[in-house]
């Protein structure tokens, strides 16, 4: 499934940008060059051969030579551009998926084991919060309470601990939010069911009840949200990379949109969908040793 | 969703009578109510124009004649948050409108069909699912180029697959009941029965659906118009507001907190709707 | 209920309320409900869907949700120590150790993803004190005294079908040897042909583990297979109790009467009708003043629809609630 879906992606991005308004040449050129300039340019590049040979091309040499093309307004290729930036941005989704999950999951079994208390409530609200807040926003007030006012942690990159801080938490707070509430439901749902009696029954600790017995069983759909939510970090790297000047493959494809620079938005887009993709395939296999009724397919 | 079907008139009075003992629903509703009546009559409400400028005033802190401060054009906050309210209401409620008709289309049609016809939709669905949605509306809205129009499009493609999938699930669900199969014994037509039949008993989740995206695509339009990718100054759209607002953070952090508010508002309260909705209609959770 | 033999029932449950406190209203499950077990006995405990059955269990267990369920009133002396009074490590050995339960779903009474090895042995390291290889030669003997091939232990509950699932709850219920067993509707989601294997394999295994057994059901053919005494449960209550064979032969409550006609028997007539009760169980959230059943009692007069009669024993060992019991069946 994974091949098919990425040529796909390929092929889309391609299309959308390929039909944009703006021409590559003047991008490349700029604006104060002549006629001739521009033809040549056209014809070196192959931007004349009709989309379907265009299309072929960016997909044979993308697969067969790790070639995303070359980017015009940085005046190198795409693939090195990419390469030097994606550590910094898979390190910041990792840390955040990571701190979610280590928060969130918590969260979520302690509200789902005390049902209707105040810690609960609080929870949900704070949850509800979570979900509901621009990251971007969440961004501009992290920094306004613990930089600007508290002076405690940087506003800028992402290299040290102190850092990293204000990122990760800016990143993660929806996905907190929305792995908690998953967490809570998927385990009331399974709290409820039959063979969580049944170990009740076996006079079982509540405590073995909650971790062995609930806990495996409501993993499926909290690692599908988890995965899920890999997507969603991915593509709010853009936005926190945007506010903290975190120079990775986010802030990256923000200045090639700003510059019309194709290639780069093609081959970050495709990047991320293809790490989104191989994340996916990892939950799916996950899956199988959670459940034993799932096979890997 | 299965027990609740076909109840009719019975089940939409029950849901009723279960979403007005939800507190938090109810304030929900009350909050976007009075959005859209602010909205509807922004010129009347609005204090000033969202573009008044007045060079004597610039960057303000709120005060009795600017409550809620000036901006770096001496332009009202308040006014511009008020006129702001129109753009997100209508991204958030068009942009849905567009991802509902069109997925609902594709759900409706590949769960009835299945087959062939439901492995190639469906397909289409995880290619685009597997672009993250926020990255994909980037794409798609700097393809587009800036524009209200634009941003409703981009948003609204973004979240077809949902309604898709959805649409898909409880057609699935629906298909197979016996009223399903009278219908056709009777000789209806496939238009009649997806419109007739399967529709109207797969709409509860739809609605959920869409309080939620509603949400999500206002917390989009204002993500895109942070970018700087949305809609472009001088009209007030809250993301807008809020990147324009960044440079001032450190002197004039009220620029940056007001905006903000009115997104989370905003979006709290139609999660509040959408959670009460949904539990409302689940009746598994009847307590 | 009186002593009915000289030594003390296993079981006393006396003047037991549980209620369920909804969002539509308090629902009275069981209302001041009295029951006992002797050692060694079995006992059928009869009724329709609703009447209070499980949560009867449950609530002996301590099992009852809460919220939204709560025990209102009432004790239940099991073997001399009441179950409402002890502390929660009391419960946790009792539960499982000296009471155990079969549940009426095999499908979804079993953890779906652990082993049912995994799930019998952990029934045997709670309670009895073996440790190590014992635990699973221990598991592995009952796999083999339920007729499951100790080699599918490793497989997983879906891998089984819904009668070998249900001796999977057998052989998990059995491994400690209680004292009690609870069968709530063991049978009911199984095919009829499974279901009289089950039945089977329940009454060997009482005899040979020498419980007693307290059988939930709504099917009075089995329960004249494998029980020595009878209560018919109605509305949170019983109304009728007595050992097997004068039930059978005699039952005296409208509503057991009622029952036993809506079942058809040898000496039926061909082609003849079957008798229902007129009406359906009163509203749990709003139960009929004085005998539940009086709504729908053809023999109903004034007093019963305002003070229920209780248990009166009208012969000895058959204690009935009803003023007028005996009274002929009219349709």
């Amino acid at each position: 499934m994974l091949i098919p879906v990425i040529l796909c992606v390929m092929i889309v991005l391609f299309t959308i940008l390929y039909f944009t308004p703006g021409d590559p040449a003047r991008i490349a050129l700029g604006q104060e060059v002549t006629d001739e300039a521009i033809t040549a340019f056209r014809s070196a590049r192959g931007l004349d051969d009709p989309f379907v040979v265009q299309l072929g091309r960016y997909i044979y040499r993308a697969v067969f030579k790790a070639d995303l093309g070359y980017s015009y307004v940085m005046k190198s290729p795409v693939s090195y551009e990419l390469s030097s930036r994606i550590p910094m941005t898979a390190k910041l989704a990792f840390c955040a998926v990571l701190f979610s999950t280590l928060v969130g999951i918590p969260l979520g079994i302690i509200c789902a084991i005390r049902q209707y208390s105040i810690l609960d409530s609080v929870v949900t609200l704070v949850t509800l919060l979570g979900v509901s807040m621009p990251t971007f926003w969440t961004g501009l007030l992290l920094i306004l309470a613990f930089s600007v006012h508290l002076g405690w942690f940087s506003s800028m990159g992402f290299g040290t601990l102190n850092e990293m801080v204000l990122p990760i938490l800016t990143l993660s707070g929806s996905s907190i939010a929305i792995i908690a509430r998953i967490t809570r439901s998927s385990m009331l749902e399974v709290i409820k069911s039959d063979y969580i009696r049944t170990a009740r029954a076996k006079g079982q600790r509540e405590s073995v009840v909650i971790f062995r017995h609930a806990l495996p069983n409501a993993m499926i759909p909290i690692l599908t949200i988890i995965s899920i939510q890999f997507g969603t970090l991915l593509g709010g790297s853009i936005i926190t990379e945007a506010i903290f000047s975190i120079s990775g493959v986010g802030r990256l494809m923000l200045e090639a949109i700003s510059m019309r620079d194709y290639p780069i938005i093609q081959g970050g887009v495709l990047f991320i969908s293809l790490a989104f993709c191989l994340i996916n395939l990892a939950a799916d296999i996950l899956y199988a040793f959670v459940d034993p009724r799932i096979h890997v397919k | 969703m299965a027990s609740n079907i076909i109840k009719g008139n019975s089940m939409w009075k029950y849901t009723l009578i279960r979403l007005r003992r939800n507190y938090l629903a109810v304030a929900g509703f009350v909050v976007i109510a009075l959005l859209i009546l602010v909205a509807v009559f922004a010129e009347r409400i609005a204090p000033y124009g969202y573009s008044d400028q007045d060079y004597m005033m610039i960057r303000k802190s709120p005060s009795a004649a600017h409550w809620l401060g000036t901006d770096e054009f001496g332009r009202d906050v308040l006014s511009r948050l008020i006129y702001g309210s129109r753009i997100s209401l209508q991204v958030g409620f068009i942009a849905v409108s567009i991802s509902l008709v069109i997925g609902g289309a594709i759900g409706a049609v590949a769960g009835y069909f299945g087959g062939k016809t439901d492995n190639i939709l469906m397909r289409i669905m995880d290619v685009q699912l597997a672009i993250p949605t926020i990255l994909l509306a980037i794409v798609i809205s700097s393809a587009l180029g800036p524009g209200l129009f634009n941003l409703m499009v981009a948003v609204g493609i973004t979240h077809i697959p949902n309604f898709a999938r959805l649409m898909r699930a409880s057609v699935l669900s629906v298909k197979g009941m016996e009223f399903i199969e009278a219908a056709r014994a009777m000789g209806a037509t496939h238009k009649r029965i997806i419109l007739m039949y399967i529709m109207p008993n797969s709409i509860a989740p739809v609605i959920v659906q869409a309080t939620l995206s509603v949400a999500n695509a206002i917390l989009f339009a204002a993500t895109l118009s942070f970018l700087g990718l949305g809609i472009q100054p001088p009209y007030p759209e809250w993301g807008g507001m809020l990147s324009a607002a960044r440079p001032y953070l450190r002197g004039n952090s009220y620029l940056s907190i007001f905006p903000g508010l009115a997104i989370m508002i905003t979006i709290v309260a139609l999660n509040c709707i959408g959670d009460g909705l949904r539990d409302a209609l689940d009746p598994k959770q009847k307590r | 209920m009186p002593d009915l033999t000289n030594n003390a029932p296993l079981l006393d449950i006396r003047d037991l309320a549980v209620q369920f406190n909804t969002d539509s209203g308090v629902v009275h499950a069981v209302n001041g409900l009295n029951l006992s077990i002797h050692r060694g006995k079995s006992l059928g405990l009869v009724g329709e869907t609703g009447a209070g059955k499980t949560t009867t269990a449950l609530a002996l267990l301590r099992l009852i949700q809460s919220p939204p369920g709560e025990i209102k009133s009432g004790s239940m002396f099991f073997d001399g120590t009441d179950v409402l009074k002890m502390t929660e490590t009391e419960l946790r050995s009792m539960r499982g150790g000296r009471i155990a339960m079969i549940f009426q779903d095999p499908m979804t009474s079993l953890n779906p993803i652990m082993t049912i090895e995994e799930q019998i042995v952990e029934m045997i390291s709670l309670h009895s004190g073996l440790r190590g290889n014992e635990v699973t030669t221990r598991a592995r003997e009952m796999m083999t005294l339920v007729g499951i091939r100790p080699e599918r232990g490793r497989d997983y509950p879906h891998q089984f079908s819904g009668g070998m699932r249900q001796r999977v709850g057998i052989a998990i219920a059995l491994a400690c040897e209680p004292a009690l067993l609870i069968a709530d509707e063991p049978t009911t989601a199984l095919d009829v042909t499974i279901q009289a294997q089950v039945v089977d394999l329940i009454r060997n295994l009482q005899k040979v583990v020498n419980t007693s057994l307290l059988l939930i059901t709504h099917d009075l053919g089995i329960v004249a297979e494998i029980c020595d005494d009878v209560a018919i449960m109605y509305a949170g209550r019983l109304v009728e109790y007595a050992p097997l064979r004068p039930l059978y032969k005699r039952p005296m409550h409208p509503y057991t009467q009622g029952l036993f006609n809506a079942v058809p028997s040898l000496d039926s007539e061909p082609g003849g009708r079957l008798t229902v009760i007129q009406g359906l169980m009163p509203d749990p959230t709003d139960l009929p003043q004085g005998c539940g059943f009086s709504p729908r009692c053809p023999a109903a007069q004034d007093i019963c629809r305002s003070v229920a009669c209780g248990m009166k024993e009208y012969e000895p060992g058959h204690f009935v609630d009803c003023y007028f019991p005996n009274h002929a069946w009219e349709v």
